[in-house]
């Protein structure tokens, strides 16, 4: 009985998220690449502080996060706070001017920012598409089905492989028909679901344990150090900025910008970003934790992620079971089909702009939506056949330099949107240079000094961009004026 | 409606606009002051953490979330538009 509920309300999901996607189809009058990947920036205030919202907490943020937090007591916490503290100044002030070059000039992928204001094609498009947006996006899709995957196996009894196959077949559908339109209808309604499925464990619990005061007071007798901070200051202060300043230019949160249809709808994109990290990785985990240290007080450090799925299976009944594991789905699958529609458009514009460069190769408006569609589906099978092999070492190296590798992008925009004397010299050079170093620091001489490994990456790109500017002669006049910083 | 037409002012107003670019400045001036603020405490609780006064976790939980909702209210939601002048941005042509 209490499977087939949890059955049948996770089954209702899914129709809703393909019925969403099938409206937004109806709703697209001509299907352009500008379209289907950035719905041509006619998204809504409301539904880009939705989607924001959805697609910036992934099922890290509803698992992991609460993991870190049991583990790591009050460090964890501080860690997260970082977010609230560091990302809103870049969220406004680079992202509004992301938003207006992206409308007037039609851009669509991260790197068509760059490509323009750098006047360099294919070493930009490499760098900035194939590895940052690419390579460290497509292990995360992986991971969101996984966590799908393992969620429904969880509470339904079926295989992982199955589970992770029906995950896969869903998001084809909706993600190939309804393009950034259909992934921003469902969001809304996933970042709901996410939001009240973290606010209904910690309700559950307050309950379960008569009281907040009570639940304080238990967790404090089962484990008196619950809160206090179980990591060094230094690592705190360094992972909490890599986080904090990456997140605003997360490449799925930058093309929120380019889809934006005023400025309004584009400051919301940090006002929902904004309340998922005020609620669903700050707020909520202070109570979540005491729960969680209630249930399990010895739970395994590294399966520790586990734990809120685990308890809601065991301490609630059957339809706050579903509600939560639809939250679970929700927050990976929102995460998975921004970075799906990414990659898709990377491939579908970055990789074939190189080669129309280097053939006669003609291709027409629909021609790359149509495109598009294939490659949703070719990245989704390829990261079903990723999610049933161990992870091996290059898969180990996408996931950890992820972050890390998303911060390179924040001197390159800052200098590209303020610095004239920035170029496309010094953007590469500084591009490579933090690569290599972010690749040295975090698997080579892990974190020197006990400093996040990203914060090294984000001063050697800054110091190869700044010297490789300033040896080299600037970009032309024309784009200088363009970006405003010429008269 | 031809945005078009638009063009020059929204480039004046979004991006060569003296009001906004003095604005961005201070926001950025207040997230530095607060952000070093902020490492300074974070520092401060792990170097010592305060376990007698923050005997039970309430304290804790209500500092916190009284912090980060103060902030996300004043300094996103309102800070925000004002650092993006959206009060006037609904008054635009083009937004009509």
């Amino acid at each position: 009985m209490r499977s087939t509920t949890i059955i049948t309300l996770v089954l209702l999901y899914f129709v809703v998220c393909i019925g969403l996607s099938i409206y937004a189809k109806i709703k697209t009058k001509k299907e352009t690449k500008a379209d289907f990947f950035v719905a041509s920036g006619t998204i809504g205030s409301v539904i880009l502080f939705l989607t924001a919202l959805a697609t910036a907490f992934s099922a890290f943020a509803f698992m992991g996060q609460m993991g870190m937090v049991y583990n790591y007591g009050s460090s964890a916490i501080w860690n997260f706070f970082h977010y609230a503290i560091f990302s809103y100044p870049l969220f406004f002030i680079v992202g509004s001017k992301l938003w207006y070059y992206g409308t007037k000039y039609g851009y669509v992928t991260p790197a068509d920012f760059l490509v323009h204001r750098y006047e360099c094609r294919t070493p930009i498009r490499l760098i900035v598409g194939l590895i940052i947006c690419v390579y460290f996006s497509i292990f995360y899709i992986v991971i969101q089905v996984k966590g799908c995957g393992w969620a429904l196996q969880e509470t339904t009894g079926i295989s992982s492989s199955l589970a992770m196959f029906i995950i896969i077949i869903l998001m084809a559908i909706y993600v190939a028909l309804g393009g950034m339109r259909g992934v921003a209808y469902a969001d809304v309604m996933q970042a709901l679901i996410l939001v009240f499925g973290v606010l209904i464990v910690a309700f559950a619990m307050i309950i379960n344990e008569g009281g907040l005061t009570n639940l304080f007071a238990k967790a404090l007798e089962v484990d008196p150090t619950v809160i206090q901070p179980k990591q060094k200051a230094r690592e705190i202060i360094s992972g909490g900025l890599v986080m904090a300043l990456s997140m605003p230019l997360w490449p799925m949160i930058w093309t929120k910008y380019y889809s934006a249809k005023n400025l309004k709808a584009a400051y919301n994109v940090a006002t929902g970003c904004g309340l998922g990290t005020v609620l669903v990785t700050v707020s909520l985990p202070i109570i979540i934790v005491c729960g969680l240290k209630i249930a399990y007080p010895n739970w395994p450090a590294g399966k520790a992620d586990v734990l809120i799925i685990r308890y809601v299976l065991d301490h609630t009944s059957a339809v706050i079971a579903a509600f939560v594991v639809a939250g679970l789905l929700s927050a990976a699958m929102s995460t998975a089909g921004a970075l799906l529609l990414l990659v898709s458009s990377v491939f579908s514009i970055d990789i074939v702009e190189i080669i129309r460069e280097n053939t006669k190769l003609q291709l027409k408006d629909h021609h790359f939506v149509l495109l598009g569609r294939i490659f949703i589906v070719v990245i989704l099978l390829v990261s079903f056949w990723l999610s049933l092999i161990p992870m091996g070492q290059l898969v180990k190296i996408g996931i950890q330099l992820a972050y890390p590798g998303y911060l390179l992008a924040v001197p390159v925009v800052y200098a590209g949107l303020w610095w004239k004397r920035a170029n496309k010299y010094g953007a590469v050079t500084g591009l490579i240079l933090g690569l290599i170093v972010l690749y040295i620091t975090m698997f080579v001489v892990k974190n020197p000094f006990g400093i996040a490994a990203g914060i090294w990456g984000l001063a050697v790109c800054t110091i190869g961009l700044v010297i490789g500017s300033m040896v080299t002669k600037p970009s032309s006049d024309n784009v200088l004026r363009e970006f405003g910083l010429l008269k | 409606m031809n945005n078009n037409k638009y063009e020059k002012e929204k480039f004046e107003y979004y991006i060569d606009n003296r009001e906004r670019k003095k604005r961005e400045k201070i926001y950025v001036l207040i997230t530095i002051i607060i952000g070093i603020a902020f490492e300074l405490l974070v520092y401060a609780m792990h170097v010592n953490f305060p376990s007698g006064m923050i005997a039970g976790i309430p304290v804790f939980a209500v500092a916190v979330w009284t912090l980060i909702l103060a902030h996300y209210i004043l300094f996103l939601i309102l800070g925000g538009a004002w650092v993006l002048l959206l009060k006037d941005d609904d008054l635009k042509d083009w937004n009509k």
